[in-house]
């Protein structure tokens, strides 16, 4: 909802008046009132991000025990189990679906981020709260209603059937059709993530663009630029920033969302998340379970350095 | 500087006020797309909405108006327990999550301590890292300290709302920081120049102007933590059970449409919540 | 008045570097009681970092500041016995006039009674009477930037601070405000330190005025001073309008430039090397004849730019050196060629390095 928090690109290079802001600290005394309201969030984030990610790694290096989940013994034998059939795969189909999900994602948001940037700007704030709206509504709730959508039953197919049904009774040469499979495969996985991780596309390109200084859009038109010149050559570069924080905001999650799929795909697809998953809740096998999750956020962090290296060079 | 513009284009008015897309004539196209994107955010809702008042036990075919699936739920005690549970919850985070972002936001844009630029990242590990990982991290992690799933109900929440602020911390942060950034900071200085301390300055000045976004990050927070699945899937313990994870079950066991029900009662405390946030965020 | 012998504020050799870049080098600076002193230079030359430093808003990394010999560089600014005026104001938006005024005095802990007292008698002295129950949000600048005014003097301050206090209002007002900061500072008799880039402000209104270049003071005298006999090229330049001549002088005392058309004897003990030397346009005569003046240069009018009162009449010399002049509005410019003069004493010598030579 408030966009600001994604026009955020994590340069700090931006205030170099940083130093001229602050107060200075003057006493032990100021100290101590500067670590009395940093303290909190500081201790907090030790405690519940720093400890249990420590944790986590820590246990992914146990060995497995059916009785007691784990056993006190250093191995690496969990790792190398990630590299065995049929992990690698299921690695690389997640990324696959991720990337997939994240162009899709793209594609559609442009277009509605410039509509909503181009829009007059008392309209702005309530076009964004509407484009929010369904995202702020429980993701799994909102799956949940895709499938009394998509299903062989559900609302599209009664609605393509029925037309296809008239159509041939009109013109009898052409078959009534088959309900379309739009649920339980890819496409079913597809549609879920794009739906739940459509307004992380838009909000951050939507913060890049509404900066964006209009002149240089007129500018170009007045040069004699047509519209899709201008998109690409004006509107495209300067909304970079937006698109890459745009991709690496629905890249990661879309890697974990393992009940899209669960709601959506069938037996066939798998995510990282949906592995991690039935490691801790079918299996019980934690340590296995926690290499995997130590994996996929390497790979996480693999892409959000490689994005926030490609920012850097956007920026120069 | 002449600009090589010719006669009929110079000479069109310019419509500032209609927005530049006027001149650029392709807004019907991107209106076209942004009114076909919003009906396809909101069709499965709204189709949610409307079987949830269906009278048919199975949610596919419409039978007429009925209120038996809001009673159902209404007598159902695992739902309306884990319904009471996420409220508790979702309230706990939202008061403790905006207290530590606004430390946190007043640590980053208000102290001047060198290793402030180290910390900025740390805060930001919820939001980059996936859910999954922060949710087993945090399972992992209460079960090494034995902070498990024995302890009687109140305080089995403890957890739950533990998971809860951490992954809100960052939104809640970031929110407090960019209304923060637009404060005159000259204010506080100003405060402290007429005798008050660093702390009196900041409640008496900073504080108060601060009103409408703590307001926001409060109901933020309450909506993240209301609608989370993930984290909570991980983290909740039996004895205490959230509404989505609750939810989650009874679909796997076969939908049944007091799922639509409550979720139509969940989207309705969204909405008027996120309404409120936003008129809050809007006010001067 | 009280007259006390200590300054009000003095700061001893103050420096402030942010991440490599210096801001103040050397700050030196005394204010007597009761004195109005600005601080006078270009956007950037770190007067605001120099009050900041003096109020306590800033720690200097060298140097000291001693307020009423009291030694307070180690002091929060809460403790400090001096206020400030913020180019902003930085009034509190959510509190109205009259507790924008009482903040200080209820934070320090005063007592109900005199909180009231002097908050009526300030917003008496203030004519903000009608205001008091106002929003910030819904006064013009003026009457901000007496909100802002009266709760720094509430404080009783020994010294206000006051940061480009006229920088925000329209050309108009300000004037009329700069008047009344006048008569302000010589009715309650405090010490108002004032730093402005505007030089007319600092002129009209400063007892003492110092004028700061890259974060050195590089002359602090009386507005009269300082104007007369700048210390240096620099503030020469800054102040009022001035015509660079450069020039050469030999061993025997003549002096060479392309300006003039033979060389001139000054007769005084100049040591020899290249100079420049400052004509302000006050000083110059217009006429079509020579005159008895030694100093006299054959000119082209290039322009005239009306003034109201006067006009400013712009010259080239053959050598195409620009020399202006200011004639009265009523008075005529004699056609074709022309001779400028002025004389000897009222002509400033600058040396190789830009320091002006007393001559």
């Amino acid at each position: 909802m408030p966009y600001e928090i994604f026009s955020d690109h994590g340069n700090s290079s931006s205030r170099a008046d940083d130093s001229f802001l602050a107060m200075p600290d003057w006493s032990s005394r100021s100290l101590r009132v500067n670590s009395l309201i940093a303290a909190p969030h500081v201790v907090w984030l030790s405690i519940f991000v720093i400890l249990p990610l420590c944790a986590i790694l820590f246990i992914s290096l146990l060995l497995p025990s059916s009785a007691t989940t784990y056993e006190p013994r250093l191995t690496v034998s969990n790792y190398a189990q990630v590299f065995q059939e049929p992990y690698p795969a299921v690695f690389l189909f997640s990324i696959l679906i991720a990337a997939s999900t994240t162009i899709i994602c793209l594609l559609i948001a442009f277009p509605l981020a410039l509509a909503i940037a181009f829009s007059s700007e008392r309209r702005h704030f309530f076009l964004l709260l509407a484009i929010c709206m369904p995202f702020w509504i429980s993701t799994l709730i909102r799956m949940y209603s895709l499938q009394e959508i998509l299903g062989r039953q559900g609302v599209i197919n009664k609605v393509v059937l029925g037309l296809s049904e008239f159509v041939s009774s009109m013109i009898p040469m052409l078959p009534v059709l088959d309900p379309l499979e739009l649920i339980y495969n890819r496409i079913g996985v597809l549609i879920g993530l794009v739906y739940a991780f459509i307004p992380f596309a838009i909000l951050p390109m939507y913060a890049s663009l509404v900066r964006l200084d209009r002149k240089l859009i007129e500018a170009s038109r007045d040069l004699g630029a047509t519209f899709f010149t201008t998109a690409r050559k004006i509107i495209l570069p300067l909304a970079l920033p937006g698109i890459s924080a745009a991709a690496t905001l629905i890249f990661i999650p879309a890697i974990g969302a393992f009940y899209v799929v669960d709601m959506l795909g069938g037996p066939e697809e798998l995510l990282i998340g949906n592995l991690v998953q039935l490691q801790f809740h079918e299996f019980n096998n934690w340590p296995f379970g926690a290499a995997l999750s130590v994996s996929m956020l390497i790979c996480t962090l693999l892409v959000w350095s490689v994005t926030a290296r490609l920012r850097a060079k956007i920026y120069g | 500087m002449v600009s090589p513009v010719p006669l009929k284009q110079a000479a069109a008015p310019r419509a500032r006020a209609k927005g530049v897309a006027s001149q650029l004539q392709i807004t019907p196209y991107l209106n076209w797309w942004l009114w076909i994107c919003l009906a396809a955010l909101y069709l499965p809702i709204i189709i949610m909405v409307v079987f949830s008042f269906n009278d048919s036990k199975r949610g596919v075919v419409w039978r007429g108006f009925s209120l038996r699936h809001y009673e159902a739920a209404w007598k159902n005690h695992d739902l309306l327990d884990a319904f009471g549970n996420s409220l508790i919850v979702a309230s706990g985070t939202a008061l403790i999550s905006t207290a530590l972002g606004l430390c946190a936001a007043l640590t980053l844009e208000r102290i001047r301590i060198r290793s402030i630029s180290v910390y900025r990242p740390v805060l930001l590990i919820p939001l980059v890292i996936p859910e999954v990982c922060l949710g087993v991290a945090l399972l992992v992690f209460f079960h090494m300290i034995g902070w498990h799933r024995s302890w009687p109900w109140p305080l089995a929440l403890c957890q739950v709302l533990a998971a809860h602020v951490t992954f809100s911390l960052p939104f809640c942060t970031l929110l407090i920081r960019a209304r923060l950034r637009q404060l005159n900071s000259e204010l506080e200085v100003a405060a402290r120049d007429l005798g008050a301390t660093q702390l009196r300055a900041i409640w008496d000045v900073t504080v108060p102007l601060l009103k409408p976004a703590l307001l926001a990050s409060i109901l933020m927070a309450f909506t993240l933590s209301l609608d989370d699945f993930v984290v909570s899937f991980f983290t909740a313990t039996p004895e205490a059970q959230l509404l989505p994870v609750r939810v989650f079950s009874m679909i796997r066991f076969g939908a049944t449409p007091q799922v639509n029900a409550v979720s139509t009662i969940l989207l309705l405390i969204t909405v008027v919540s996120i309404l409120f946030a936003a008129l809050a965020y809007q006010r001067k | 008045m009280n007259v006390v012998s200590s300054p009000a504020i003095d700061a001893r050799g103050l420096s402030k570097n942010y991440a490599q870049v210096c801001a103040v080098a050397d700050g030196t600076l005394q204010c007597k009681s009761g004195e109005l002193v600005t601080i006078l230079g270009a956007s950037g030359c770190g007067k605001s970092t120099l009050l900041r430093l003096i109020c306590g808003l800033e720690k200097p990394d060298h140097g000291q500041v001693l307020i009423q010999n009291r030694d307070v560089t180690a002091m929060p600014p809460e403790q400090r016995p001096v206020n400030i005026v913020f180019q902003s104001y930085a009034l509190f938006p959510h509190l109205s006039v009259y507790d924008n005024i009482a903040y200080g005095l209820k934070v320090t802990k005063q007592n109900s009674q005199t909180i009231r007292q002097r908050c009526g008698e300030i917003i008496d002295l203030m004519q903000l009477t009608e205001l008091s129950k106002r929003l910030p949000e819904n006064l013009s600048g003026g009457q901000q930037q007496r909100v802002a005014l009266a709760r720094a003097l509430v404080m009783r301050p020994v010294a206000l601070l006051l940061d480009e206090p006229l920088a925000a209002l329209d050309a108009k007002l300000r004037e009329q405000m700069r008047a009344y900061l006048g008569e302000l500072q010589a009715t309650l008799g405090i010490t108002f330190l004032m730093v402005t880039h505007d030089q007319e402000e600092a002129l009209v209104l400063s007892q003492r005025l110092a004028f700061m270049h890259e974060g050195r003071i590089l002359q602090c005298d009386t507005p009269e001073t300082v104007y007369r006999l700048p210390a240096n090229l620099l503030i020469a330049t800054f102040l009022g309008k001035m015509a660079f001549v450069p020039a050469q002088i030999d061993s025997d005392g003549n002096m060479f430039s392309a300006f003039f058309d033979k060389p001139i004897c000054l007769q005084r003990n100049l040591p020899a090397g290249r100079i420049t030397i400052g004509i302000r346009p006050e000083h110059v005569k217009l006429h079509k004849t020579n005159s008895a003046e030694k100093l006299e240069v054959a000119v082209n009018v290039k322009r005239v730019d009306f003034f109201g009162q006067s006009k400013l009449v712009t010259t080239v010399g053959v050598d195409q050196t620009i020399l202006c002049a200011w004639l009265k509005a009523d008075q005529p410019i004699p056609e074709g060629k022309l001779m400028a003069s002025w004389e000897a004493a009222s002509m400033l010598i600058f040396d190789d390095t830009g320091q002006r030579v007393s001559w």
